[in-house]
C-alpha cells in the first residue's frame, strides 16, 4: 500500500515510478546541459547575447505549443513524449559532436530551451492522462520529486565530469540521459488510455468546451501570466539586491549555500509536505498559500527593507516553486476536458510563461534603466503581483466547481418535463402525421399535440377518422366548451356502433351544454350510456342524489349495479362538483365492501371535496392499484388530509404498510410546512425503511424546489448534514463489518454456505445503502448541485469520472469539518479493508470488529432484523462454538427474530418435517 | 442530447409509433431529450464486439447486421440493437455494422434505465410486457414449453417456512439473483408461503393472474389447458413458468403440487413496491429475461430481439 512512506497502490506502483523516473532523468540531462550551456556561452560570447535568444526562445515558444499538439495527435501522448526524447537525445548528441562554434552556441543555446519546454510539457500532458484528480493528489508530489532529484544527479555529475574531462563531455552525457528517458517512456511507462469511441449519446464531450469551462480555462492562463512576473521579479530582487551584500567570493559562496539549502527545502515540501497540503485543504485552497506566503514577506520587505526579508522571500520561493506551486498548477488542469486541457497547457508553458518573462524582463530592464529598481519599488510589485495572483486564485474556486459539475453532467438525463416546444418545422411533420390512416401515427401526433398543449393545432375533422382510439383522443383533446367546430360531429358520433365512443361523446356535449344528445342517450341500448346521460339529466338539479335516474343507478344490484356506479363515478370524476357529494357517500354506503372501490372513489372525491371519507382513502394507501387515485384525491382534499395523514405517521401503532406511504403522499402537498414535518419525522423515525421512505419524499421535495422557485421551499442545512454524517458513520460501521467478512472469505478453503453468502451480500448492500442515504441527504442540503450526478459516477462511473465527483465534494463546503474528512475516506479508490481503516479514522469510530468472529458478533446484536437473525443462522450452522452461547442469548433476547428463521438451524430435521 | 424542436417531435413520432409498449408522454420526453442521431454510411461499424455497451441504438431507416461467431442476423427500420448485451450486463457478442446507409438514434443505456426508475408505473408495465413475450416463445416450443427438468428431490421435505428461507429460494431463482439481499427479504416479507399435499389443486386456472410462484420445496404441476396447451413441472427454487410469469399469464394454468411441496406466493404489486425503492430488482429482472429470452430465440433459430423488440403496430 506505502512506497517509501508514501501512499500508493499497488496497481499504482509501476505507472508512478517509471513516470518519476522519467522526469528524473529527463531532469538530470537537462541540467547537465544547462550546465554546459551556461559555461560554454559565457566563455565564448559576451553576456548581453544573451537578449536575443531570451527573445529568440520566446518567438520560438509560440510554435513548439503547435509541435507538442501535432506529436501528441499524430502518435499518442506517450510516443509523442518518447519522440521527443529521443530527438533531443540526437540533437544533443550532434552538437556534442561538432566543433564548438560561436553559431552552434546559439543553436545550443536555443535547443537547450526548446527541448526543456517541449518535454516538460508532453510529460505532465502524459501524466495528466496517467492519473486521476484523486490520484495527482497524492502522487504528484512524489512525482514532482523525482524531477528535484533528477536535478540535484545532474548538477552532481556535471561537477564529477568537469573534475576529469571537458564540458562538452557534458553534452555526450545529457544526449545519453535523454535517450534513457525515452526507453524509459517507451518501455516502462504504461499505454496511453485507450481512445473511446465516440459516443452520440455524450454528444457534450465531442461539442468542445462550453463557457464554465472556457472561463475556467481563461483564469487558469491568467494565474500562470501572474505568477510567472510575480516569481520572476522575486528572482529579480533577490539577484539585484544580494551583491549588495556581499563580495565576489562571498556571493558564489552565498548562492551556493543558499540554493543547496533551497534545493533540500523544495525536495522535503515535495515529498512530504504539498501531498500532505492538497488532500487537507483541497487543490482550491491549496492555491492560496503561494500568493499568501509571497504577499506577507514583499509587506516584510517593503516595510523593513532588510536583505533577511528579501532571502526569507526567495527562500519562500525557492522551497514552494517546484513543489506546492508546480504541484497545484498541474492538478488545476486535471479536470478540464481533455482536448481543452492540451491547449491551456501548450498555452500555459509556452507563450503564458515565456512570453511573460519576456516582457516581465523587458519591464524590469525598464525600469533598472530609469533608475527605479530599488527594493522599496520592487517589493511593492511583488505585493501587487502576488495579492493579484491570490484574487485569481480564490475566483478560480467556482468555475472549478463548475467544470466538475459539468463533467458530472455530461450524458445525464435531464429530467425535462415541460411541455414540447413547436416550431413551424415541426408542426409541418405533425399535421402530416396526423393526417395518416395509419393509427400508431396519428395517435402520436395526437399525443405530441396534446403534451405540447396546443389543441387547437388540430381540426375537427380528425373526428371523422376511421379508428376509434383516434376519435376517443382527439375528443378527449378538442372537445372543450371554448371550442365550437366539434359539436357538428356529436350527433354522428351518438349514432356509432362503439359504446365507449357515444359515452364519451355524450359526456362532452352535455358538459359543454347541449341537452338534445341526452335526450337520445336516455333511450340507448347501452346501460353505461343511460347513465352516463342520466348524470347529466340530473345536472341542473340542486339534489342531483335524488334525482329518478340517478335514484335508479344508486339501487341497482349486484355486479351490474356496481359496474354502472363505477361508470357514474367516473362521470363524476370528470364533470363532477360540491353537489355530487351526497351521490359519492351514498357509493361509497352501498360499495364499502367491493374491493378496489377507492380506486374509483377517489377521482370523485377529489373533483367533489367530499372530505368525510378521508379515512378511507388512507386506508386505500395499503393498495397500490389504489395509491396514485387516492393520493391525488388527499392532495385535493388540502388541510384535512394533510393534518390527517400527519397523525397516521406519527401513530405507530398504525399498520405498516400504510403508514409506510404516508411520507410520500406528503411530498405531494409542495408545502413548506411538509418539509418541515417530514424533516422532523427523519431525525425521530424509528422505524428503518419509513425513515427511506421519509428521506425519499424529502428528496422529491428538493427536487420540485429546484424546478420551480416559487414554491420557496427551504430546508434545515444543518439537519441534513447530520442525517448525512450519521448515515455515513452506518456505512463506516457496515464497512468495517464488510472487511472483517472480506479478510474471513478470502482465507476460507471450503465454500460458505447460503445462508454465509446471503449474510455477506445483505451486508455489502447495507454499505451501499447507507452510502446512498448519505448522497439522498447531500441532496438536500445542497440542493443546488448535482449531487445525484456525483453519486452516479461514483456508483457507475469509470475510474477518472469517480475521481472527478470525489474532488468536485471535496470542493464543497461542508458546516461539519468531520463529513468532508469521511467523505473523503468513503471515497477513496482503495480496497475494501484499507476504505474502512481510512473511514474509522476520519470518523474516530471506535469498536471496529477486526475480526470475522468479532464482525458476526456485532450483527448478533444489530438493530437491522435480518442481519442479527441471518448472523445467528450463520453461528448455529457453521458452528461456531465461540459465539453459540452468545447466538443463544440474541434469540431468547430477541424471540421475534425466529419469525424471520434464525431458530431453523437449531432444528433437527424431523422437527422441520413436522413445521 | 437535442433541443431541435424539429428533431424531437421526429424521435417522438418514431418512438410512439414503433415501440410496442408506448411509454408514457413523461418517458417519452425525457427518452427523446437524451437521444442523438446516428447516422452511419453502408460499411460503419455501430460497435464492435468485445466493446463495452453503453448505449442502445434505434434503427430509424437503413439495414444492420449482427455478426458473431454462431450466426448473422439482420436488424431495420424499427429495430433496436445493442440492447440485449447492455441488458446482460456483458461486453457485445456481435459487431454491428451498417449494410446500407442507416440513420440510428442513440440512447445512453443508463439513460434508459433512469428513466425506467424515474417512471416506476412504465417500468412495471414493461417487466409484464417482456413476460407476456416470453411466454408467447415458450408457446411456440411445444407441451413442454422448453422448460428444463425439475432438480432431483434433495430429501430435505417440507422446508419450515420463515423470511429466510423464502430469502435463500429467491436468490436462487434468476430473475432475482443480481438483486440485493435488502429488496429480496423485503419481497420475501411481503410473500406468503401455501402448502400442498400430493395432487393436491393449488391454484385453479385464474386464481394466480397477478402473482408469481416459486417452489420452496417438493414439486408442482403447472397446465395450460386452453390451446396450445403446455404442461411442465417446476421443483425445489424453481420460478413457476420461469420469467414468463411476470407476464400476469399464470391465470391461465392450473397449478397442482406433485408431491409434498411449499410454494413461495408473491403479488406482482409488491413486486412494484419494492421495485420504487429497489430498482435493482427491475434490473436483475432486465438481466435474467434479457438471457432467456436470447437463450429462447436461439433454441427456435429466430433472431435475437430484445425486451423493446420494435415493431409497426397495426400492421
Amino acid at each position: 500500500m506505502s512506497l517509501l512512506g508514501f501512499d500508493v497502490r499497488t496497481d499504482e506502483r509501476r505507472r508512478l515510478i517509471s513516470m518519476a523516473a522519467t522526469l528524473g532523468v529527463t531532469i538530470a540531462a537537462h541540467t547537465m546541459l544547462e550546465t554546459a550551456r551556461d559555461a560554454l556561452f559565457l566563455q565564448k560570447l559576451p553576456a548581453d547575447r544573451l537578449t536575443f535568444v531570451y527573445v529568440a526562445l520566446a518567438l520560438i515558444a509560440l510554435v513548439l505549443g503547435r509541435i507538442g499538439g501535432w506529436l501528441s495527435s499524430a502518435l499518442g501522448r506517450r510516443s509523442g513524449l518518447a519522440l521527443s526524447l529521443t530527438g533531443s537525445a540526437f540533437v544533443t548528441a550532434l552538437i556534442a559532436l561538432r566543433p564548438i562554434t560561436p553559431p552552434l552556441l546559439y543553436v545550443l543555446y536555443i535547443s537547450t530551451g526548446v527541448i526543456a519546454t517541449l518535454t516538460i510539457l508532453q510529460f505532465w500532458l502524459v501524466a495528466a492522462e496517467q492519473f486521476t484528480v484523486a490520484q495527482g493528489k497524492r502522487l504528484f508530489g512524489p512525482l514532482a520529486a523525482g524531477g528535484a532529484l533528477g536535478a540535484v544527479f545532474g548538477a552532481g555529475l556535471a561537477s564529477v565530469i568537469l573534475q576529469f574531462g571537458a564540458v562538452t563531455s557534458i553534452i555526450s552525457v545529457a544526449a545519453g540521459l535523454f535517450w534513457c528517458a525515452s526507453v524509459i517512456v517507451a518501455f516502462a511507462v504504461p499505454g496511453d488510455e485507450p481512445s473511446e469511441r465516440v459516443d452520440p449519446a455524450r454528444a457534450g464531450e465531442r461539442t468542445g468546451p462550453e463557457t464554465s469551462v472556457k472561463s475556467y480555462s481563461r483564469l487558469i492562463l491568467a494565474l500562470t501570466a501572474v505568477s510567472t512576473a510575480a516569481l520572476l521579479a522575486i528572482d529579480y530582487l533577490f539577484k539585484s539586491s544580494a551583491p549588495k551584500h556581499f563580495g565576489e567570493v562571498e556571493l558564489a559562496r552565498f548562492f551556493a549555500v543558499f540554493y543547496a539549502v533551497t534545493n533540500v527545502i523544495s525536495l522535503l515540501v515535495q515529498l512530504f509536505l504539498s501531498p500532505l497540503i492538497v488532500r487537507r485543504l483541497g487543490v482550491v485552497t491549496a492555491i492560496l498559500l503561494c500568493p499568501l506566503f509571497f504577499a506577507g514577506a514583499s509587506a516584510a520587505v517593503a516595510l523593513t527593507g532588510a536583505f533577511a526579508a528579501v532571502v526569507m522571500l526567495k527562500a519562500i520561493d525557492g522551497g514552494l516553486r517546484h513543489s506546492l506551486h508546480r504541484v497545484t498548477s498541474e492538478l488545476l488542469l486535471l479536470p478540464v476536458p481533455k482536448g481543452e486541457r492540451d491547449r491551456v497547457k501548450t498555452l500555459s508553458d509556452t507563450l503564458f510563461s515565456r512570453g511573460v518573462q519576456a516582457a516581465v524582463a523587458a519591464a524590469l530592464l525598464g525600469l533598472s534603466t530609469m533608475g527605479y529598481a530599488h527594493v522599496p519599488v520592487l517589493s511593492v510589485i511583488v505585493g501587487v503581483l502576488a495579492i493579484t495572483w491570490a484574487v485569481i486564485a480564490a475566483m478560480i474556486r467556482r468555475p472549478y466547481l463548475e467544470v466538475f459539475r459539468r463533467a458530472l453532467a455530461l450524458g445525464r438525463l435531464s429530467r425535462e418535463d415541460g411541455p414540447t416546444t413547436l416550431n413551424v418545422a415541426s408542426m409541418e411533420s405533425l399535421m402530416e402525421a396526423m393526417s395518416s390512416r395509419d393509427e400508431s401515427t396519428a395517435m402520436a401526433a395526437l399525443d405530441i399535440i396534446d403534451g405540447a398543449k396546443r389543441p387547437r393545432l388540430i381540426p375537427a375533422l380528425i373526428l371523422l377518422h376511421p379508428s376509434e382510439p383516434v376519435v376517443l383522443r382527439a375528443l378527449s383533446i378538442i372537445a372543450t366548451p371554448d371550442r365550437a367546430d366539434w359539436r357538428d360531429h356529436i350527433g354522428q358520433l351518438l349514432t356509432h356502433g362503439s359504446v365507449e365512443l357515444r359515452r364519451a361523446a355524450l359526456r362532452r356535449a352535455a358538459a359543454a351544454g347541449d341537452t338534445e344528445p341526452l335526450r337520445r342517450g336516455l333511450v340507448d341500448d347501452d346501460e353505461s350510456v343511460r347513465s352516463a346521460a342520466a348524470f347529466f339529466s340530473a345536472w341542473e338539479t340542486d339534489a342531483p342524489e335524488s334525482h329518478p335516474e340517478i335514484l335508479r343507478i344508486l339501487e341497482a344490484k349486484g355486479e351490474d349495479g356496481f359496474e354502472i356506479r363505477k361508470l357514474l363515478l367516473e362521470v363524476i370524476a370528470l364533470h363532477g362538483d360540491a353537489r355530487h357529494r351526497p351521490i359519492v357517500r351514498k357509493v361509497h354506503e352501498v360499495d364499502s365492501s367491493r374491493r378496489g372501490l377507492a380506486t374509483h372513489l377517489a377521482p370523485a372525491i377529489e373533483s367533489t371535496g367530499e372530505d368525510s371519507l378521508l379515512d378511507m382513502l388512507i386506508e386505500a394507501l395499503g393498495d397500490r392499484a389504489s395509491r396514485s387515485a387516492v393520493r391525488d384525491a388527499l392532495v385535493a382534499l388540502g388541510d384535512p388530509a394533510f393534518e390527517r395523514l400527519k397523525e397516521t405517521l406519527l401513530d405507530e401503532t398504525t399498520d405498516a404498510p400504510i403508514r409506510f406511504h404516508v411520507p410520500r403522499t406528503l411530498m405531494r402537498f409542495l408545502r413548506q410546512d411538509a418539509v418541515d414535518f417530514l424533516s422532523e419525522r427523519l431525525e425521530k423515525e424509528k422505524h428503518g425503511r419509513t425513515r427511506f421512505k421519509i428521506l425519499r419524499a424529502l428528496n422529491h421535495l428538493s427536487v420540485e424546489a429546484n424546478k420551480d422557485s416559487k414554491l420557496r421551499l427551504r430546508f434545515d442545512v444543518e439537519l441534513f448534514e447530520r442525517e448525512a454524517l450519521r448515515n455515513l458513520t452506518e456505512h463506516a460501521r457496515m464497512l468495517s463489518v464488510a472487511a472483517a467478512l472480506s479478510i474471513h472469505e478470502a482465507a476460507l478453503a471450503h465454500p460458505e454456505t447460503a445462508v454465509e453468502r446471503a449474510l455477506v451480500a445483505l451486508v455489502n448492500d447495507k454499505v451501499q445503502q447507507a452510502l446512498e442515504r448519505t448522497f439522498r441527504c447531500l441532496g438536500v442540503a445542497h440542493r443546488g448541485e448535482d449531487i445525484y450526478g456525483v453519486f452516479l459516477a461514483l456508483t457507475r462511473g469509470d475510474k477518472r469520472a469517480r475521481a472527478n465527483a470525489g474532488e468536485f465534494l471535496d470542493a464543497l463546503s461542508f458546516s461539519q469539518s468531520s463529513l468532508r474528512e469521511g467523505l473523503r475516506a468513503a471515497l477513496d479508490d482503495s480496497d475494501v479493508v484499507q476504505r474502512a481503516r481510512l473511514l474509522k479514522d476520519a470518523l474516530r469510530l471506535r469498536d471496529v470488529p477486526p475480526s470475522h468472529d468479532l464482525a458476526v458478533k456485532a450483527l448478533l446484536h444489530d438493530r437491522d432484523e435480518l442481519l442479527a437473525a441471518m448472523a445467528t443462522y450463520h453461528v448455529f450452522e457453521s458452528g461456531l462454538v465461540t459465539l453459540i452461547n452468545e447466538a443463544r442469548g440474541t434469540l431468547t433476547s430477541r424471540p421475534h427474530l425466529a419469525r424471520l428463521g434464525a431458530e431453523i438451524a437449531l432444528l433437527p430435521p424431523a422437527a422441520e418435517d413436522a413445521t | 442530447m437535442t433541443d431541435d424542436p424539429q428533431r424531437r417531435i421526429e424521435y417522438e413520432l418514431f418512438l410512439r409509433k414503433f415501440v410496442m409498449i408506448v411509454p408514457t408522454n413523461e418517458v417519452i420526453r425525457q427518452v427523446t431529450h437524451a437521444m442523438e442521431p446516428l447516422d452511419v454510411p453502408a460499411g460503419g461499424v455501430v460497435f464492435e464486439k468485445g466493446e463495452p455497451p453503453r448505449s442502445i441504438y434505434f434503427i430509424v431507416s437503413g439495414e444492420i447486421e449482427l455478426a458473431g461467431d454462431d450466426a448473422t442476423f439482420r436488424f431495420g427500420r424499427g429495430d433496436v440493437i445493442g440492447v440485449i448485451d447492455a441488458s446482460a450486463r456483458r461486453t457485445h457478442s456481435r459487431t454491428a455494422r451498417a449494410i446500407t446507409n442507416a440513420q440510428l438514434l442513440v440512447l445512453s443505456f443508463s439513460d434508459w434505465l433512469d428513466a425506467l426508475e424515474d417512471h416506476p408505473t412504465f417500468s412495471s408495465r414493461l417487466r409484464r410486457s417482456v413476460g407476456t413475450a416470453l411466454h408467447t416463445d415458450r408457446l411456440t416450443l411445444g407441451p413442454r414449453g422448453g422448460f428444463p427438468e425439475p432438480p432431483p428431490d434433495d430429501g430435505l421435505g417440507v422446508l419450515a417456512d420463515s423470511v429466510l428461507t423464502r430469502l435463500l429460494a429467491m436468490r436462487e431463482v434468476d430473475a432475482f439473483s443480481s438483486a440485493s439481499v435488502q429488496a429480496l427479504t423485503e419481497l420475501a416479507d411481503k410473500a406468503h408461503t401455501v402448502h400442498a399435499s400430493p395432487g393436491q389443486l393449488v391454484f385453479p386456472p385464474g386464481a394466480a393472474a397477478d402473482k408469481i410462484l416459486i417452489v420452496l420445496s417438493g414439486e408442482v404441476h403447472a397446465e395450460r389447458r386452453i390451446a396450445p396447451v403446455l404442461s411442465a413441472r417446476f421443483g425445489r427454487s424453481q420460478l413457476v413458468l420461469e420469467a414468463s410469469a411476470f407476464g400476469e399469464v399464470l391465470g391461465e394454468y392450473a397449478i397442482s403440487a406433485v408431491t409434498d411441496a411449499s410454494i413461495i406466493v408473491i403479488a406482482q404489486t409488491d413486486i412494484d413496491d419494492v421495485t420504487e425503492d429497489h430498482f435493482d430488482l427491475f434490473t436483475s429482472f432486465l438481466r435474467a429475461t434479457t438471457v432467456e429470452r436470447e437463450r429462447l430465440r436461439v433454441y427456435v433459430n429466430r433472431p435475437p430481439s430484445s425486451p423493446l423488440r420494435l415493431k409497426p403496430k397495426g400492421g
